[in-house]
């Protein structure tokens, strides 16, 4: 599902991000990718998203070369991977309801079925009550979750989370987890980052730790 | 994707952007006036051109010249020649006038009676008006009047016809000016609209950018800018039909008095719900393009 081959990003004028990097995640597996500030671990979700493009080696996913995908595939591309990110991208002038719409609307979905997956998407981060409210009317934990549900509405094979939990307190994060882990149980592939080793203590599952831009270490609940 | 669905979402984005429009009545007055403004100014020009021109065709139909026959010509003279001219394909109709029938139309002009009064015979000439078959070319009519002025009875053949040549000529060159005028005006509206457009996609960048992220294609991002550029430009097309229905409402009074002193009863053609339509097409199909312009620099700038 996810394999890099020594992919290596230097950006523009900066330091080396990720330095000859392999991985992989195979398809419905969970798994956390921690380490600190600086790490890598965002560079290594843009390079998932194909919003970045590895300076050298191989970036595959969803059975893709994500650094060769020409425009219109970096598009189709993207509606299949959920995304949720770390300051939530949340459009502010919608409601809530339009937020997590969009990637439907964008997939070209009926009205109906919009209805039906944004309304069931919402109500999984329980916030099918606040669907006519706007983002700024929503604290930063509602906010995060609105993020979450806008990343899963699209039933996406792939579920990519950068800091997901980061403004959320321990209760709504262990949440927040069980949700990916049961997308997961429907066969989606997630890879989140964190830094709460609290948290994945609380749900232990694969951990790839990253360290100045490379893999320090890879390691499996017992 | 289904084609139904994906002209459904045209409608809804068309439908949409009207409605963001009209909730930002002042900023989209404005342009929709800038556009309105500059649209009517080619718009009227045409249609006075127009008007103009329908003048001069209906002025050129009665192009009839008149011939004046030697004083002592006789009426079997004056028949044999009117008989003659109306043989002629190119000769729609001869009206003779006699010398009594002529001094009796110079005594009904008022100005001329007392000079009469001193006459002691009548000067006048026998006068045959001939006026041109319809569909007669130009050429033939003029060769006609050539040949009738070398005849022994005729003593001269008068046709005023040079104004209206003028007038044609300068018709036309109004026209090519117009064409410029609307070639230029073109050019401004897309760079306006470009320009409305531009600072719109600014405003929303951050919308755009997002949307990108969650994999909208182009045609996606570029849609609601395409439509919000079509709004403007028919908003600017409907003020300026209505601009130009207003300028042409207000010259229908001075120009059926000018037609008056010419003794012609011809009023001012308004325009044309097929001209309206052109108009609203011009505005609209700017619009887009001014949108497109403006969509394509700045979508690669954010990508």
């Amino acid at each position: 599902m996810i394999r890099l081959q020594e992919v290596t990003m230097r950006y523009r004028g900066g330091a080396e991000a990720l330095s000859e990097v392999s991985l992989s995640v195979e398809p419905g597996e969970f798994t956390y990718l921690t380490g600190p500030s600086g790490a890598g671990k965002t560079t290594l979700i843009k390079l998932l998203a194909a919003i970045e493009r590895p300076t050298r080696g191989q970036v595959f996913a969803l059975g893709r070369n994500v650094g060769r995908l020409k425009r219109r595939a970096v598009c189709s591309h993207r509606r299949r991977i959920g995304i949720v990110y770390q300051n939530n991208l949340l459009l502010e002038d919608r409601s809530a309801y339009d937020n997590v719409a969009l990637p439907l609307h964008i997939s070209g979905l009926g009205p109906r079925e919009v209805r039906r997956r944004t309304e069931a998407a919402l109500d999984s981060v329980g916030l099918l009550k606040s669907a006519r409210r706007f983002p700024r009317l929503l604290s930063q934990g509602e906010q995060q979750r609105l993020g979450i549900a806008r990343a899963v509405v699209n039933r996406p094979e792939l579920l990519v989370a950068d800091e997901p939990t980061g403004n959320l307190d321990p209760e709504l994060s262990r949440e927040v987890m069980k949700l990916f882990r049961r997308l997961v149980g429907y066969g989606v592939t997630a890879l989140v980052a964190t830094h709460d080793l609290g948290l994945i203590e609380s749900l232990p599952a694969r951990r790839i730790s990253l360290l100045k831009g490379r893999v320090d270490s890879d390691t499996s609940p017992s | 994707m289904n084609p139904l669905r994906y002209l459904g979402r045209h409608l809804d984005c068309c439908y949409s952007e009207a409605v963001r429009l009209v909730r930002q009545p002042l900023g989209s007055l404005l342009t929709v006036a800038a556009i309105g403004l500059a649209l009517a100014l080619p718009a009227g020009l045409s249609a006075v051109l127009q008007n103009m021109e329908g003048l001069a065709a209906a002025w050129g139909e009665a192009r009839s010249f008149s011939i004046y026959l030697k004083p002592n010509a006789s009426v079997a003279v004056a028949e044999q020649l009117a008989g003659d001219l109306e043989r002629n394909p190119a000769v729609g109709e001869v009206r003779r006038i006699s010398p009594g029938e002529a001094l009796a139309i110079m005594e009904g002009r008022g100005e001329f009676a007392p000079a009469i009064e001193t006459l002691e015979e009548n000067p006048l000439p026998w006068t045959l008006i001939v006026a041109p078959a319809p569909g007669a070319s130009e050429s033939e009519f003029l060769a006609l009047q050539d040949t009738a002025a070398t005849l022994e009875e005729v003593d001269q053949v008068r046709a005023d016809t040079q104004w209206l040549q003028r007038m044609s000529a300068i018709l036309a060159l109004a026209g090519q000016a117009m064409l410029l005028i609307l070639v230029m005006v073109l050019v401004a509206l897309v760079v306006i609209i470009g320009n409305t457009v531009r600072l719109e996609i600014q405003r929303q960048r951050d919308a755009v950018e997002v949307m990108s992220l969650l994999g909208a294609s182009r045609g996606y991002l570029r849609r609601p800018f395409l439509y919000q550029g079509f709004w403007y430009g028919l908003g600017g097309g409907l003020l300026a039909v209505l601009l130009v229905r207003l300028g042409l409402w207000t010259l229908g009074g001075p120009f059926a008095d000018l037609m008056a002193l010419y003794e012609s009863d011809r009023v001012l053609s308004g325009a044309s719900w097929r001209q309206d339509l052109v108009i609203l097409g011009i505005g609209a199909l700017t619009g887009w393009l001014g949108a497109w312009r403006a969509v394509a620099g700045q979508l690669r700038t954010i990508e």
